[in-house]
């Protein structure tokens, strides 16, 4: 336990350095009353990324999971994030649950161990966006937007390592994904790495930006090993939420429609500002990036392929942006979590074809 | 080069310079200022069209694997197929058979197979190729896979036999009453696709339109290469070598390859399933990329040569044009400068400003010229006529000069003479000038060494002397003795040009000369015998003359007093008579003697000589109370005994004339440059001026016998002495008041 204290305490430093998120840690902890092991389910979303938000929003508003929830004596509470980097020190110390998460984040909370890697929630690339450039390389020198300890960032390392950069070649700038395309056109930033749709709204708004750089990304869905191991069962049930929303949206254009209408009204709550992106263009995200991904949201580990944040990992490793204790065996484990695969197994018993959804 | 070939050719060099300049800025444009040029901009478009192609490459093979997904959807959920598989397996081969040849009549060539696996026994049920069907699913790892809770869909690299396959396998389940799956899974639908015609496809209509010169290749997530378009193993291998093309990501590169060109690598990630996809790589040479530009250089290269020459037409006749009116001004020009003071450049409509200015300036000048060429002429005539009299007054002198006046020049012909010349030579001017001078009027013998002395003149091996005698041969052949001045004429870089010469005539003087010499030498062998004979006769006269004195003085003592008186009168007369004929021998002898002794000039102190010369006159000095006095006497190079007598002899002489004071002699000398003058001064009688060379005469006296004894020898020997010392002696005197006989004697001087 001793141990296990000094990683937990590493990892929200560690957190906390990356994205300077120690202040919007406790700033998500005022807000949302966010208490170590509560009663409460308090599940992590962001609903400005599509389609994590879009799935968390339908989550949210599911009857039937918010009633199995209740009865189990963990009512569901939803808080939005801004980033899946601030949810990770609240997941490691048991403020929150569970929450949708970006590959780096997710790597982040599973490498030491303190979470279940459920289920896929979005599998999609996120890009780096250049005001007129063509090549990576011309990228040297350049303002650059970033999240700190996201896929965008992950991605952002990725294409400057292979144009023989590194990030002292370029000038990062840390922003919020829904500012950086508005940041673009004034030209206050010359690029920037973030994950959809602000590529697609920086290449909508001007045939100029280009995307230089283009890599996987995927998003997760954890659940906190402490709460599974003390509810297995809520485990069950949270993860036959998530299974739902996704086959809700599948089964009709209307209920992708209804769930991408929702997102928005979430994410306009959250910011307080009118979404850029249309409900078009959210739906079409998330039947890209999710809908119609084979066998979503399993992961499907095979043997022979590697192993989905393998690559990551390595990467992250190489550039020293992992805590020391971190160990690709954490991640493997918590990639074998089963509860999806009996969810999956027993529709009947967690109701994944049984759909209501409070408007 | 005239101006107008030189505007075309400055101009279109300028043209060309400036064409190549931007040229050049158009292909590479000013990539400090941000400027893309178009090789760049070329490559840009080269980059963003191999982006498009690759993009589009990938969303259509996405798309058809879309398609075959949405087939796999189709028949796995064709709700038929799902009652069989739970009750009647048997009808499931007809069913597929069915579906397989549906799909095949859709999309041909696209399916190699259709398989419905137990998802129990693992054994296929039915099967598009009938010989599989009892036997169990092979890969087996993929049955599990797709047999794993959850994966409802899964797309897997199956091999087809050596070749690359694509399986989209899908779960069947049993169905509810609304249709959708009650989760229980009675079997897998596995549709086999030939990847190879799926990648062509899906390529061939991606590079419609697009860049068509790009290449393709396309890796699975292990990097093994399952499409190779075109002859491309160079571009593999640096693919393989570069590690920067990631599978999983999608960007674009700039890669060397092996034919030290790039290339210009987009690489695109095709998603497959889960963590699976391919890796598209749209690659092109850079050299490829700018192919393109190739026709738009050449045209350009081309219509700019096509400008230039143009340019060159037109800038041709704008130069010519321009340079009309030049063409003008200089034919004025030469016409000012060929003399016609007067014209002047004449400026036309449409000449530009400068042009005009320019002429207005020309003639300003020509004016200012044409003025001062009058006063200029007027003043060289004004010049020309003073120099003219100069030169008439210059020959007036050089007429009037007593002496020959002549120039030679450089091969010694005559470039000048004077009237004398002409008079001497007795051939007119325009004979003389031009002649030869050495072959015409040199003596025969003497021709060809002149001249060669001559021409040591002018090359300046040597100096002409500035003096010398020749003999020239005149008109009339008469030989004449020339007295020639010469000196060397030069020009003024000091190079010689000829000779100017003054000659005299001295063939009179040179006779004169020659009959005086002769007369000289004889009155020198005359003296010289003269001095012989007074030797001889005073030395011969001596014997008898002192036989007759001894018998007179004899005849004296016996027989004075003892005759008459007239006897004793005669006999005193033969005795004063012998004794001055003794007196005068004596002298004579001496005087002989000075001549005839040899030269033995050493250092004499001439106060010892006078000391001497006072203590032989000590008698005569007694006498008469003389005062003998003296200054400071030099050591001289002389005869000493010659000295001693020269000495006794002029202080004997003072003595002798001191008339009625006492003698008092004062002897003196002082050095006057390398000689010493003597001066030995009395207070005696004095001599008249009109005596002074006289009394040097052998034999001269001024006075009576009786008044003054003597011979009239002494001062002559002085003045032999004298002169045989290379002095010379003379005097200055006033009656009554005394004598001073000056002489100069030679100092020492250093051996």
């Amino acid at each position: 336990m001793q141990t296990t204290g000094r990683t937990i305490v590493g990892l929200v430093l560690l957190v906390a350095w990356l994205a300077g998120a120690g202040v919007r840690a406790q700033d998500y902890v005022d807000r949302y009353g966010l208490v170590p092991s509560s009663p409460a389910l308090d599940l992590g979303a962001q609903p400005l990324g599509y389609p994590s938000g879009v799935i968390s929003s339908v989550m949210r508003r599911d009857r039937r999971l918010q009633a199995d929830l209740a009865a189990a004596g963990h009512p569901l509470q939803v808080h939005a994030f801004r980033r899946g980097a601030d949810m990770v020190g609240l997941l490691a110390n048991h403020r929150l649950e569970a929450g949708l998460l970006g590959d780096m984040p997710t790597l982040l909370a599973a490498a030491t161990g303190g979470v279940w890697i459920v289920g896929l929630v979005k599998q999609t690339s996120t890009a780096i966006v250049s005001a007129g450039g063509g090549h990576v390389r011309e990228l040297a020198g350049k303002r650059i937007a970033y999240v700190p300890a996201s896929s965008a960032h992950n991605t952002l390392l990725q294409g400057l390592a292979s144009a023989g950069l590194v990030e002292s070649d370029v000038k990062l700038l840390e922003m919020g994904v829904d500012n950086m395309p508005a940041a673009l056109a004034r030209g206050d930033i010359d690029a920037f790495a973030a994950w959809e749709p602000a590529p697609s709204l920086a290449l909508a708004a001007s045939e100029k930006n280009r995307i230089v750089f283009r890599g996987l990304s995927a998003d997760y869905f954890v659940i906190d090993r402490e709460f599974e191991r003390r509810a297995p069962e809520t485990a069950h049930q949270l993860t036959a939420g998530f299974v739902r929303a996704i086959e809700w949206m599948r089964r009709s254009q209307k209920n992708l429609e209804m769930a991408a209408q929702w997102v928005l009204a979430d994410s306009e709550a959250f910011t307080g500002q009118a979404p850029v992106a249309t409900v078009a263009q959210v739906m079409a995200i998330t039947r890209r990036d999710i809908l119609n991904v084979p066998s979503a949201p399993a992961i499907g580990l095979m043997p022979g392929i590697p192993a989905p944040l393998k690559n990551e990992f390595s990467f992250l490793r190489q550039l020293d942006k992992l805590p020391g204790q971190a160990k690709w065996e954490s991640v493997e484990a918590a990639l074998g979590y089963d509860g999806l695969s009996r969810v999956l197994s027993n529709p009947k018993r967690f109701g994944t074809r049984v759909f209501d959804y409070a408007p | 080069m005239n101006f107008a070939t030189r505007i075309a050719l400055h101009f279109g060099v300028l043209f060309l310079a400036a064409l190549g300049s931007l040229a050049l800025l158009w292909y590479v444009g000013l990539p400090g200022l941000g400027v893309v040029g178009a090789g760049e901009q070329r490559l840009r478009e080269a980059t963003r069209l191999l982006e498009l192609s690759a993009s589009q490459q990938r969303d259509m093979i996405r798309f058809l694997i879309e398609e075959r997904r949405g087939d796999a959807l189709v028949v796995a959920e064709n709700r038929v197929l799902a009652e069989q598989l739970k009750t009647n397996v048997g009808r499931v081969q007809a069913t597929i058979e069915r579906e397989f040849d549906r799909l095949q009549r859709a999309y041909p060539d696209v399916y190699l197979s259709s398989q419905v696996v137990d998802a129990h026994s693992r054994v296929v049920l039915a099967s598009s190729n009938l010989a599989e069907v009892g036997a169990v699913f092979a890969p087996a790892a993929v049955l599990e896979r797709a047999l794993q809770p959850g994966m409802t869909e899964l797309i897997e690299q199956v091999p087809n036999g050596q070749l690359p396959g694509l399986a989209i396998v899908r779960q069947i389940f049993e169905p509810d009453g609304d249709g959708y799956h009650t989760g229980n899974l009675l079997g897998v639908l596995i549709l086999r696709i030939d990847v190879a015609q799926l990648i062509e496809r899906a390529i061939s209509i991606g590079r419609e339109g697009l860049e068509r010169s790009g290449r393709s290749l396309i890796f699975d997530a292990g990097g093994q290469l399952l499409v190779r378009l075109a002859q491309i193993t160079s571009a593999e291998v640096v693919f393989r070598r570069d590690q920067r093309v990631v599978h999983g990501f999608e960007g674009t590169l700039m890669l060397p390859d092996d034919m030290a060109d790039e290339l210009i690598v987009v690489y695109r990630h095709v998603p497959l399933g889960g963590s699976q996809g391919w890796t598209l790589v749209h690659f092109q040479s850079r050299h490829d990329a700018l192919a393109a530009l190739k026709g738009s250089v050449q045209t350009l290269i081309f219509a700019g040569l096509l400008l230039t020459v143009v340019s060159l037409l037109f800038i041709g006749f704008g130069a010519r044009h321009l340079t009309r009116p030049l063409k003008r001004l200089t034919y004025t020009t030469r016409q000012f400068d060929s003399g016609h003071l007067s014209v002047r450049a004449q400026s036309q409509a449409g000449d530009s400003r400068e042009l005009v200015e320019l002429s207005e300036a020309f003639n300003g000048m020509a004016t200012g010229i044409e003025q001062s060429h009058h006063v200029m002429e007027s003043k060289v005539r004004e010049r020309t006529l003073a120099l003219a009299r100069e030169r008439d007054v210059a020959q007036s002198y050089l007429d009037i000069a007593a002496v020959m006046l002549m120039v030679l020049d450089r091969s010694g012909r005559i470039a000048m003479i004077n009237r004398k010349g002409v008079e001497l030579l007795g051939r007119p001017v325009s004979a003389l000038l031009g002649q030869d001078w050495f072959g015409t009027y040199l003596p025969a013998q003497e021709q060809e060494m002149v001249r060669q002395v001559f021409q040591t003149f002018m090359t300046d091996q040597a100096q002409a002397p500035a003096y010398f005698e020749s003999c020239v041969i005149n008109a009339s052949g008469q030989v004449l003795v020339m007295a020639w001045h010469n000196t060397v004429l030069r020009d003024d870089e000091g190079r010689p040009t000829g000779t100017l010469s003054s000659a005299e005539d001295i063939t009179g003087r040179r006779q004169a000369q020659t009959a005086l010499e002769s007369a000289n030498r004889e009155l020198a062998r005359s003296n010289a015998e003269l001095e012989q004979f007074a030797y001889v006769a005073s030395h011969d006269l001596q014997e008898p003359l002192r036989s007759v004195s001894s018998c007179v003085q004899l005849l004296k003592k016996r027989y004075g007093g003892t005759l008459d008186e007239r006897a004793d009168e005669f006999i005193a007369h033969a005795v004063g008579g012998s004794q001055r004929m003794q007196a005068l021998i004596d002298d004579l002898l001496a005087y002989s003697k000075v001549s005839a002794a040899p030269r033995t000039f050493a250092a004499t102190d001439s106060l010892a000589a006078l000391n001497l010369a006072c203590a032989n006159l000590a008698h005569a000095i007694d006498e008469n109370r003389a005062q003998i006095t003296h200054g400071s006497l030099p050591t001289v190079n002389a005869d000493a005994a010659q000295l001693v007598q020269l000495l006794q002899n002029l202080i004997g002489n003072a003595l002798k004339f001191h008339g009625n004071r006492p003698a008092v002699v004062h002897v003196d000398a002082r050095q006057e440059g390398d000689d010493w003058l003597f001066s030995v001064a009395d207070q005696g009688i004095g001599i008249e001026p009109r005596y002074f060379d006289r009394i040097f005469r052998l034999f001269q006296r001024l006075h009576t016998r009786e008044e003054y004894a003597g011979t009239g020898i002494g001062l002559t020997i002085c003045h032999k002495i004298v002169e045989r010392h290379g002095g010379r002696i003379w005097l200055a005197s006033e009656v009554g008041l005394g004598t001073t006989f000056y002489f100069t004697l030679p100092g020492l001087r250093p051996m």
